[in-house]
């Protein structure tokens, strides 16, 4: 029962999932197609089915109309051979009661009577009238003597039969409601809707869950192409950002070369000088270059990096370790802030084959930017855990304010920060985004603001080899 | 003014006028002899007049790459010791350098310290596989 629950959830969870961030337009799009699709199969399926059922109908109708006939003539041709047999016997004419209490003998079966040429009653009937009334049924149908049918779609079928008498002003009728009579005739007739309707409902059941199965199909495919889509144009941006970022870092750090030095120089004058006045501001003033300098050394550093095709090294890795080794790094960090750290590491993880320094600048970036989120007095989790066989998943989750939709968007994006000017560069999460990618990982960020944030982190045990164009 | 470094012949590569300059100033101001080219043609006719015992070398130079210096010098006067210096971030690029003879490379903006530290290296180096050349010049 569990486990049916489980998958359910599963299922509608992830339907519920596709239907993220998809736009209103998109989905009354699904709902237009489902429901062309529904009238499409269901025209296409249903038509030959009702088609079929219906000629089947009249064929069998035809088949019983057919065995009627020969039962009906049967019948007749005995009656009448019986009858008059009888009258040629007999030296006078029978009177009508004669022939009221002759009748069923020689026909039990069916109901049997005589009327005359007009379609007067010769003898009484059971169910057309009395000895002498105009007969309801036509019985003066056919001159040629053959028996006739009589037949009333919608209430049932009487099959009737009508032969002269030889000798006789009389005309022989037999009546016959035959194995389709009245009550059991509608009553087949209500089953056969019944089922009828029974098949269009299961068929168009069929037909609905088809059909609902094959557009989310496509709407997962959609939106699975939508997110590879929208994965390629931010690798593509971040390329070219990288690209602009190392040609404004290069640049800037030539000139930036030249006011080092010269400040070295005129640092090394003071030096080399006696004392004078503002001697000690002009040293102050330099040290402040010097600083500026080496600001500016850092960005264009982290920029060259950011765009930097550099090669991995390529290594067995244990994450577990790796992921302590940076904790080590972090841990006063932490311990400063009086920050909790949970660690929740799987023992059974394979080895990797990875860059160690490029792990640890992802997880001392993401471990760190967890640190400065959480702030005060909170905790951050740390949980490894083994994907399949060809995944590990690092997941990073911290106790901080959480990141609202908006800004969780751009959380990638070079030169993004939330952090007061000089304090972030914006560029670390783009950087450890592109190691990721060198490496053949993924990173995903799951937020929601006043609960916390997750990254999660996968990455491949064994390297591949990613597409050149992706990895500037 | 320190005096300790007079043998020390220090030549300069880069494109850059006033850093080649500045740097050469600084370095003479702690008792270098130092050199300044801003092309590959200045460069290597300073190397064949005044071989010098280490140069400071710019990949990114306008008429010659810094690699196909690089070769010349150490093909011209192989004791020469080179490092190069470079703006641009990849360090396959020093990497590269060193497979083709280079002593080591540092990236710009690197520091007084740290480049005295590499410039006496690379000298110490060069006395050590030369050791009958020492105080000679």
């Amino acid at each position: 029962m569990n486990h049916i629950r489980k998958k359910l959830a599963t299922f509608f969870l992830k339907k519920a999932d596709t239907e993220i961030g998809e736009s209103s337009a998109l989905k009354s799009r699904y709902k237009q197609f489902r429901l062309t699709l529904l009238v499409t199969i269901t025209l296409i399926a249903m038509l030959p089915a009702t088609g079929i059922s219906v000629f089947g109908y009249f064929q069998y109708m035809l088949l019983l109309e057919q065995q009627e006939r020969v039962h009906l003539n049967w019948h007749l041709e005995d009656s009448k051979q019986k009858l008059e047999t009888f009258i040629a016997n007999s030296p006078v004419p029978p009177s009508a009661d004669e022939l009221d209490r002759l009748l069923p003998t020689i026909n039990a079966q069916l109901e049997i009577f005589l009327v005359d040429w007009d379609n007067r009653l010769v003898t009484s009937s059971e169910s057309y009238g009395d000895k002498g009334d105009l007969c309801e049924l036509n019985a003066v149908q056919l001159d040629d003597g053959i028996s006739t049918v009589k037949k009333r779609w919608w209430m049932g079928m009487t099959f009737q039969g009508s032969a002269p008498l030889a000798g006789t002003d009389w005309i022989l009728v037999l009546t016959n409601d035959g194995p389709l009579s009245r009550a059991t005739w509608v009553s087949f007739q209500k089953n056969l809707v019944l089922t009828f309707v029974l098949f269009l409902g299961m068929g168009l059941l069929i037909i609905y869950q088809l059909v609902s199965i094959l557009t989310s199909r496509i709407r997962e495919s959609d939106a699975k192409r939508m997110a590879l889509l929208s994965e390629a144009e931010h690798s593509d941006k971040l390329a070219s950002i990288g690209r602009l970022a190392a040609g404004i870092a290069h640049e800037i750090n030539n000139p930036l070369a030249v006011i080092d030095q010269k400040a070295g120089l005129i640092e090394d004058f003071l030096d080399f000088s006696e004392d004078f006045t503002h001697k000690d501001r002009l040293n102050r003033s330099i040290l402040g270059i010097h600083e500026g300098v080496q600001r500016c050394k850092v960005i264009t550093h982290r920029l060259l990096s950011f765009a930097r095709r550099m090669e991995s090294r390529l290594e067995l890795i244990v994450v577990n370790d790796l992921i302590l080794e940076v904790m080590g790094f972090l841990e006063k960090e932490a311990l400063y802030h009086q920050i909790r750290v949970d660690l929740d590491l799987a023992e059974d993880l394979p080895q990797i084959e990875s860059d160690h320094g490029q792990l640890q600048q992802i997880f001392l970036n993401i471990i760190n930017n967890g640190i400065d989120a959480v702030g005060l007095d909170g905790s951050i989790q740390l949980t490894t855990q083994k994907l399949d066989d060809e995944r590990v998943q690092v997941t990073v989750t911290d106790s901080g304010p959480g990141i609202e939709p908006e800004i969780l968007k751009h959380i990638f994006d070079p030169f993004f920060t939330t952090k007061e000017t000089g304090k972030g560069t914006g560029l670390g999460l783009s950087i450890t985004y592109g190691l990721i990618q060198r490496l053949g990982g993924t990173i995903q960020v799951e937020s929601e603001p006043g609960r916390g944030t997750s990254f999660i982190i996968a990455l491949p045990v064994h390297h591949r080899v990613i597409n050149e164009n992706n990895r500037n | 003014m320190k005096t300790t470094e007079t043998e020390t012949t220090v030549l300069i590569v880069d494109d850059e006028k006033d850093f080649a300059a500045t740097l050469a100033e600084r370095l003479e101001l702690r008792g270098y002899r130092a050199l300044a080219a801003n092309c590959a043609e200045d460069a290597l006719a300073l190397v064949l007049s005044y071989p010098p015992d280490v140069v400071i070398l710019d990949i990114k130079m306008p008429d010659l790459s810094g690699y196909e210096i690089l070769e010349e010098i150490k093909e011209s006067v192989p004791t020469t010791e080179v490092i190069l210096l470079t703006g641009h971030g990849a360090i396959t690029n020093g990497i590269d350098g060193v497979v083709k003879g280079a002593f080591d490379f540092l990236m710009k903006p690197v520091t007084m310290n740290t480049l005295l530290e590499k410039i006496q290296a690379a000298k110490r180096k060069k006395d050590a596989n030369n050791p009958e050349q020492k105080g000679t010049q």
